[in-house]
């Protein structure tokens, strides 16, 4: 599960609370900090957890929380190109617009229904806001520059979370998605430059693979992404990695 | 070795009587060489040591390569027709290279697998893209593939979707090896990107045609269209690859489908047309056999 309020440091599994409190006085001490004042009364140690910090849960919940989240952005990104599009927009590329926000909102409805309650945030009163202050929407270079950003880190961050799925039925559905997200990337690289739909960047071999796509770790997609959930900092240290 | 008429029971692949001699098939051909080969071929450093193909996994490996190895054939092909050989397509000819590469790599990917598992890969068969079947005599379906560059390219968009949905259907047969449902699902993307590309080229051709770069119902229809046997039995007409596409339902688990109607309200409301192309469709494997066995 997500984790946006600050919890006191649980104490650590099998020791004794007198036990653990020697633990703590002894590098708290080593650090030059104060325990006098410790007794069998004080409360726990408690670290205060950064309120920014967005922890992925564990497991199969934890990758559909973070293909969730990537759908948000995607589709945050979208919306914002669709309702303020740039003045050299092209009236076809407005339509293809639409459609990809429609797509991400499909994908983004779709994953937040099978997490239902699991959703890192199906107790937020309002959603995550996404910063696009990095990126230059105003232009349509901008725009295309940035849509295949968001394209190619998608599929990649597809392929690399779908191999840590086991479950058969959920495979299937997000191969279904990770199909139309790489579409979505040829068709935007193709917009930019024609006939990059699959350029070396993004198909690559690595013997005995053979022309495969491209894949990245969580951990890697988070890296390139995370000026966009600024000042949220995503962990992905609870996510499985085999 | 008997893999040339293996490949023709795989049409029944679902019928129990033909399971048996494919096991029997494997069986001798396999349990021999295959510990042996598995040690020491190189694709033994990549892939764990039970990546000795079972029956399932076997059939959809031997389905991929055929497919690939059909559209090797078709980029080939082209490349030496006049349908990619005027000079309005000098700008195209490397997005065919570079696809016709790609497809070369997988193919070779596959006969690498079978031969580290002991077996003989199927030499590729002869392809025939008008529909003739390798005879004069038959009926041509597909009229002027090869001589014409729109005519090449309503079927090469049909092909590649058509390939990215049989790797959809496939990925459910590698569910025991990790790493090769990894590759499958890795080379899938790729072909969904050639789809998406020729699906671009058809639209901003001389002679365009309105389709989107994802399987719409808003899209053409193409004519003639690649049929397959309808799901519903033989006593129905065939379909279009596309009906499969058409599908709005998307299941999340085993039994529960997403309620769009419910979800997709308000702030989350889409044209409608967007639920179908939001994913795509796998292609079933009577289906995918269907398909390859018109043109090989």
């Amino acid at each position: 599960m997500t984790d946006l309020t600050s919890q006191p440091t649980p104490a650590p599994a099998g020791l004794p609370r007198r036990a653990f409190l020697r633990v703590a006085g002894a590098s708290a001490a080593s650090v030059g900090l104060v325990l006098a004042g410790c007794n069998s009364t004080d409360p726990l140690p408690v670290v205060p957890i950064d309120p920014n910090l967005l922890t992925l849960a564990a497991g199969e919940t934890g990758l559909l929380n973070y293909l969730y989240l990537l759908e948000q952005l995607e589709a945050a990104f979208y919306q914002k190109v669709v309702d303020a599009p740039p003045a050299d927009l092209l009236p076809a590329d407005k339509a293809f617009f639409a459609d990809l926000r429609d797509h991400e909102v499909v994908h983004r409805e779709s994953i937040r229904f099978a997490l239902a309650a699991n959703a890192y945030d199906a107790n937020r009163a309002t959603p995550l806001a996404f910063n696009f202050s990095t990126l230059t929407l105003t232009t349509r270079a901008g725009v295309l520059a940035a849509a295949q950003q968001f394209e190619d880190l998608g599929v990649a961050a597809y392929t690399g979370a779908m191999r840590l799925v086991s479950t058969p039925s959920m495979l299937s559905f997000l191969a279904k998605i990770a199909s139309v997200e790489a579409r979505h990337a040829a068709f935007v690289r193709d917009l930019r430059t024609p006939g990059s739909f699959a350029g070396d960047d993004v198909v690559v071999n690595a013997a005995p693979l053979q022309s495969v796509s491209l894949t990245k770790t969580p951990a890697q997609v988070i890296e390139e992404a995370k000026a966009f959930f600024l000042p949220i900092v995503v962990s992905t240290s609870l996510l499985p990695t085999t | 070795m008997k893999l040339l008429s293996l490949l023709d029971r795989l049409s029944t692949a679902d019928a129990p009587a033909a399971a048996a001699p494919r096991r029997d098939l494997l069986h001798r051909l396999g349990q021999a060489g295959a510990r042996a080969a598995v040690a020491a071929l190189p694709l033994a450093a990549a892939l764990p040591a039970q990546a000795a193909p079972t029956d399932t996994t076997l059939d959809a490996i031997l389905l991929l390569l055929k497919l690939e190895d059909m559209l090797v054939a078709l980029y080939t092909q082209a490349l030496a027709s006049p349908a990619l050989a005027g000079a309005a397509q000098a700008a195209v000819r490397p997005d065919f290279e570079r696809m016709l590469r790609h497809q070369q790599g997988h193919a070779q990917f596959y006969r690498t697998t079978l031969l580290t598992a002991g077996l003989t890969p199927p030499a590729a068969p002869r392809f025939d893209f008008s529909g003739r079947r390798n005879n004069a005599g038959n009926p041509e379906l597909f009229p002027n593939v090869l001589n014409d560059y729109n005519a090449f390219l309503q079927l090469a968009q049909q092909l590649e979707d058509a390939s990215a949905s049989i790797y959809l259907n496939q990925v459910a047969a590698f569910a025991t090896d990790r790493q090769l449902r990894d590759v499958v699902l890795r080379t899938q993307l790729v072909e969904a990107r050639h789809a998406s590309h020729v699906r671009t080229l058809r639209r901003t051709a001389t002679a365009s045609v309105a389709v989107k770069s994802w399987p719409s119902n808003a899209d053409v229809v193409p004519s003639p269209a690649v049929v397959v046997p309808s799901p519903a039995g033989a006593s129905t007409p065939p379909v279009s690859i596309y009906s499969f596409e058409a599908n709005e339902v998307q299941l999340v688990s085993a039994t529960t489908a997403v309620p769009f109607l419910a979800v997709l309200t308000g702030a989350t409301a889409v044209q409608f047309v967007a639920l179908s192309e939001a994913f795509d469709e796998p292609l079933p494997t009577a289906q995918a056999n269907a398909l390859l066995n018109i043109f090989g």
